[in-house]
């Protein structure tokens, strides 16, 4: 073991552990905080447990990612098993392997000879970002007004119309919603690009597809919500206060009513980053989800598992921002 | 003076009729006691009055003013929160959870048009009145960090921010226990005799009604059967169904 | 509503959930008797009809004499009956043809077959480890449940599509080469990673139920452990059981054909709805879009989960209305 992954593995676990004592410290002062902290400090056995299954399931593996070309010269071949560290013995190569996670440095990648996996990687996380991004706003845009204008109105048509809809956005695969909006908007109207990725014109087809089961869900979510706020006691105080039914609905019913959506702010980031491995190939958009795609079918180790260690502390850190933000929403959660 | 007037006021909930031409006065500086059997209409009557009851009830009457202004077709909003004033059953579940006290406070404070920077002021001063201690520790506290009978002085308060001249209390008691109820008692019909106060009380309880009633009407089946001075009908009751509603609530409260 | 109904009464008294629940009857009915039905040799090419479109007429044809003596030699049961029912008579490719002109009707009929499937795989296994998890740290309750717990919360936050990726890719080149043992081990991979929702309810309603009076009686009465577990707590366990597969089965689907779309799941020949999408993207283009050969399995898995969900809802109303929804 060298003294770079000593230091790393000893870092790693003293920042968790100190994550947790602070958080436990700063449970009676400052809640929120002191919640998030503790959570903080799970990112790093979950990213142990993450990267040991992987690493599992990629040395138990028969074979070497390197078998596939028979004529191979055994010489070369013992050359590149030196450089992606595979002559090593397993224990110290799987806590190499780890260390290196943990600093977001997953060596080089193996099917783009000369490329690192970690600048691979990063080069695709801003196109996934930004189209994760866009997708959670135009959820958030389409699926909360929905389920607004669906409580409001319960009992005119507008609430089953947008039930129905919000079912079927669940029901319907995302590479069905795809294909359609390329039907319409693309190869019909010729309004958007059908794939590639550059201008935001590139960006509106498949996020909208992205965002379409996050948006139903929220719709619902937000429907329920509110169902079940509106009628409370506190809400009529406020109409009895003399406020203005747009105060009464934004400042009184609708914080009550948001905590289940934030609180699946999480589990949408992780719908979202899941999704963006169709679209993403679909559309050939160069992003996080394509490179893993391909790197798991060309058994590109490295990048595969690069790709889901970012995922995992990706989804983790929303896990972690919908808890806090629930917790904050609502003062007698004690988290 | 009449303050709230209300004649053949109806209440419908589809095509079930639950108000069904009720009619009602309150004179200025009077509190008069609405009482009933559960399901009667008290609160319903009221709440559609001013206007607070959910979309589905339609509401009508002949005529329903508060000093001569009508308060049907959404009327009522331009006095809630400055002529009239409300407080309800739950205390605890009157006040959002999600807002400090302070915070509600204010708001009442600024429906009312008291500037901004003489809110929170106002705000200790209106709840010192009423007794609280320590207010500017209660104003940044959150509600579920305060008992029952603190909640309903900050809905009180909440109440008069806007100094009404009416205040409709409907069932201000049933959650509190009987030395915070008795408190709050004393505490309304002070309030009731230092600012002329008229108070539409609404209430079950026959001890509470004798207590701080100037007048009682009560219901039966969506409409005011008999009316009077709280001596006379409390002393003797003449309509068949006061009477039932009186042994009823008498076996109720001596186990 | 009175309340001497029972849940299973509650939940058919919902209009749209008896539809679902018809749809679902009869799409597995369908699927189960594939072999009985007169339907066309999923794999038989006919270049002569290329990317045909959908269409009513003809309704059946005759089945090809290379195609009829195949159906003469087959072996079993359902062949034989379908021989007796249909004799040679085939229906047509009302769904079109794919690019080998090959029946797309008989094809999304087989790969609903194996999406099913894979559901009920996963859903046997998601029983067998959520139960087996939620009921043990339920009834042990205290340390053993909080530490249990930590765990189920870590597996939580493991983003599982990528692990089960990971997992494909392991499968590939496993060296198993019976591909239905292939398949049969991918579905199970779906199941042992769906299994938290389960866990968690069934630890809720296990932890609900160790309290309750019933459980008290039977120690009073001298049941050993086992006994109780076994006799007392497991049948109470199942309506939270019900209820967790209705959340749990959909998304199933959904993984399922999502990866078989990305080429990580079921491989052919095998036919998922999965695969006939992902056949039928590799298909659309700006020229001649051939849409059918997408919106077929396509509304055909979301018509499936669909139902799901509208039973699924059902069925947690009548289980209890302040469970969660999705």
């Amino acid at each position: 073991m060298t003294a770079a992954t000593f230091g790393t593995l000893l870092t790693a676990a003293a920042a968790a552990v100190a994550a947790g004592i602070a958080g436990r410290r700063l449970a009676a002062s400052r809640p929120v905080l002191g919640f998030a902290l503790r959570r903080l400090a799970l990112v790093v056995p979950t990213v142990i447990v993450v990267h040991a299954a992987a690493f599992a399931l990629m040395r138990a593996t028969p074979g070497g990612p390197f078998d596939t070309d028979p004529r191979m010269d055994p010489v070369v071949r013992a050359e590149l098993a030196a450089r992606y560290r595979l002559d090593r013995p397993l224990l110290e190569s799987w806590l190499d392997s780890l260390a290196g996670a943990l600093r977001f440095d997953f060596g080089p990648s193996m099917a783009w000879r000369d490329a690192d996996a970690t600048d691979i990687l990063l080069s695709g996380l801003p196109v996934s970002a930004a189209l994760g991004a866009l997708a959670l706003l135009f959820a958030v845009l389409l699926g909360v007004p929905a389920g607004i204008v669906a409580a409001l109105r319960r009992g005119s048509w507008i609430d089953p119309v947008v039930r129905v809809v919000s079912s079927l956005g669940l029901a319907i695969p995302n590479f069905l919603v795809a294909t359609a909006l390329i039907a319409a908007f693309s190869f019909g109207l010729g309004w958007f690009p059908p794939a590639g990725f550059g201008t935001w014109k590139h960006a509106v087809l498949p996020a909208l597809a992205l965002s379409l089961p996050v948006a139903a869900a929220l719709a619902r979510l937000v429907r329920t919500g509110l169902l079940v706020e509106l009628p409370k006691d506190h809400v009529r105080t406020a109409r009895a206060k003399g406020l203005g039914p747009a105060r009464v609905l934004f400042v009184h019913a609708l914080p009550g009513a948001l905590g289940p959506t934030v609180a699946y702010l999480g589990p949408a980031a992780a719908t979202v980053l899941t999704g963006s491995l169709v679209i993403e190939s679909m559309a050939a958009i160069p992003g996080m989800g394509t490179h893993f795609v391909s790197a798991a079918m060309n058994r590109d180790y490295p990048l595969a598992l690069g790709a889901v260690i970012i995922y995992t502390v990706l989804v983790s850190l929303f896990n972690l921002l919908a808890d806090a933000a629930h917790a904050a929403l609502d003062p007698r959660i004690k988290p | 003076m009449t303050l709230l007037s209300i004649r053949d006021l109806d209440v419908r909930f589809g095509s079930r009729r639950v108000v069904a031409g009720l009619s009602l006065d309150v004179a200025a500086g009077e509190t008069l006691a609405l009482m009933g059997a559960s399901g009667s209409g008290k609160t319903t009557a009221v709440l559609g009055v001013l206007g607070l009851l959910p979309a589905q009830a339609t509401v009508s009457a002949k005529t329903a003013t508060f000093l001569d202004a009508p308060l049907l077709e959404s009327g009522a909003r331009r006095f809630l929160g400055r002529g009239i004033g409300c407080i309800f059953q739950d205390p605890r579940a009157s006040l959002a959870p999600h807002l400090r006290i302070g915070a509600q406070l204010e708001e009442s404070l600024e429906i009312a048009g008291v500037p901004e920077s003489s809110r929170r002021a106002t705000a200790t001063k209106l709840l010192e009145d009423l007794g609280v201690t320590d207010p500017a520790r209660r104003l940044a506290a959150w509600p579920h960090e305060l008992s029952g009978g603190l909640c309903q002085r900050v809905a009180i308060a909440m109440a008069l921010a806007g100094n009404p001249k009416l205040l409709v209390a409907d069932e201000p008691t049933t959650a509190l226990d009987v030395t915070v109820a008795a408190q709050f008692l004393r505490l309304l019909s002070n309030l009731a005799k230092e600012r002329g106060l008229s108070v539409l009380l609404i209430s079950h309880d026959l001890g509470v009604v004798c207590a701080v009633a100037d007048r009682v009407a009560v219901l039966h089946e969506g409409a005011v059967v008999e009316s009077g001075p709280t001596e006379r009908i409390v002393g003797a009751p003449s309509h068949p169904e006061t009477r039932r509603l009186f042994a009823a609530l008498k076996t109720e409260s001596a186990p | 509503m009175s309340r001497s109904d029972g849940p299973v009464a509650i939940l058919f008294k919902d209009t749209s959930a008896r539809i679902a629940a018809g749809i679902l009857l009869i799409l597995t009915l369908v699927a189960m008797g594939a072999d009985v039905l007169p339907l066309a040799d999923p794999g038989a090419v006919d270049t002569s009809r290329r990317f045909a479109a959908p269409g009513l007429a003809p309704a059946t044809m005759t089945l090809s004499a290379e195609d009829a003596a195949r159906l003469a030699a087959a072996p079993g049961l359902a062949p034989a009956m379908r021989r007796a029912l249909f004799g040679d008579t085939v229906i047509a490719p009302l769904f079109g043809t794919d690019e080998l002109g090959r029946c797309l009707l008989s094809r999304t009929v087989r790969g609903f077959r194996l999406s099913l499937a894979a559901a009920a795989v996963a859903a046997i296994v998601t029983l067998l480890i959520g139960t087996t998890v939620g009921a043990f740290s339920g009834w042990k309750a205290g340390r053993t449940d909080a530490l249990v717990m930590r765990f189920v919360d870590l597996a939580d936050s493991v983003p599982v599509v990528f692990i089960v990726i990971f997992a494909v890719a392991f499968l590939r080149a496993s060296g198993i080469t019976d591909p239905s043992a292939k398949v049969v081990v991918f579905f199970a991979t779906l199941g042992m990673v769906s299994w938290i929702t389960m866990a968690r309810l069934v630890r809720a309603s296990a932890l609900a139920l160790r309290s309750g009076a019933f459980i008290d009686a039977s120690r009073a009465l001298g049941m050993s452990e086992p006994r109780i577990v076994f006799r007392h707590l497991l049948p109470n366990l199942v309506p939270v059981m019900i209820v967790a597969l209705s959340l749990t089965v959909p998304r199933i689907l959904l993984f399922e054909s999502f990866l078989s779309f990305l080429g990580m799941g079921v491989e052919a020949p095998d036919l998922s709805l999965g695969t006939l999408a992902r056949s039928g993207f590799a298909a659309f283009n700006p020229v001649d879009p051939r849409v059918h050969l997408l919106l077929v399995p396509g509304i055909a898995l979301a018509v499936l989960l669909l139902a799901l969900n509208v039973l699924g809802d059902a069925v947690r109303d009548a289980a209890d209305p302040r469970l969660p929804r999705p």
